[in-house]
């Protein structure tokens, strides 16, 4: 799994676009990375998922895990450019609408 | 008919694959990449293959992080059996403590990280069950997809249902 960390220190806004296959294997790295980046106060992050071919449950543990944190330190998370393919995990479990993906 | 039985049953352009899968997250990438070799002559439409990999991976994964805790020495049967009707699977691990009885349905209104697992698999799969037995600590979860022959143009049946 590859990811590629942008941020935007004037706009107060992260992104971090991943690269690979995100399930078990992955996520322990991939969480622990993006955590330390969260910083306290209104951020905005953005997890680009264009190039994720595959998500599991842990995958979308993780995100929820993610997205849970921010707000809890006062931020907001958005996915981006969600992929078909595992667009219908996010469906099957109603994540679309924790997300904001509907 | 039970899986077992189908699984038995010989059927014509099926392929089986039986392996011995090791209990380290690694190994999912591989289960991943032999579903989609074994699968590639039967035409599925790539939504329905994408689900039942999901399903298998998610099975797997549950062995791998609950019944072995990452343990790479440890390892577990995985059979799968495709065909023009049905997608057949039975994984088979030691794990003294499991109890089918005690797995929790996620409450998709207050996520939590984990516990998505078999909920996921449950709802790709049209049949998902569990047989412990005591006496040689040995746990056995069977799946069983119907292919109906609108999965080579259409769409599965069971999803999102629930």
């Amino acid at each position: 799994m590859k990811i590629a960390t942008k941020v935007d220190d004037k706009k107060r806004h992260v992104t971090f676009a991943l690269e690979g296959e995100l399930d078990v294997h992955q996520v322990k790295g991939l969480k622990s990375t993006i955590s330390e980046a969260i910083v306290a106060g209104d951020w905005s992050y953005a997890i680009d998922l264009a190039k994720v071919g595959y998500l599991d449950s842990s995958g979308l543990g993780m995100l929820v895990y993610l997205k849970k944190e921010i707000t809890r330190q006062g931020g907001r998370l958005q996915l981006l450019n969600v992929a078909e393919s595992i667009r219908s995990v996010f469906q099957l479990t109603r994540l679309d609408e924790f997300f904001g993906l509907k | 008919m039970s899986i077992a039985q189908l699984m038995q049953e010989p059927r014509p352009r099926s392929t089986r694959l039986d392996l011995e899968i090791a209990g380290t997250s690694r190994s999912l990438s591989l289960v991943r990449r032999l579903l989609d070799t074994c699968t590639r002559h039967q035409r599925l439409q790539p939504q329905v293959l994408n689900d039942v990999k999901l399903a298998v991976a998610e099975a797997c994964t549950n062995v791998i992080r609950h019944a072995f805790q990452f343990d790479p020495t440890r390892r577990f049967g995985l059979n799968i059996q495709v065909s023009d009707r049905y997608f057949l699977v039975q994984l088979q691990y030691e794990d003294a403590r499991f109890d089918p009885g005690t797995i929790p349905q996620p409450d998709l209104n207050n996520l939590r990280e984990g516990g998505l697992g078999v909920y996921i698999m449950r709802h790709i799969m049209d049949v998902v069950e569990y047989a412990t037995d005591p006496p040689t600590r040995t746990v056995t979860l069977r799946m069983m997809k119907r292919i109906s022959p609108d999965d080579a143009g259409g769409q599965s049946e069971n999803r999102y249902q629930g």
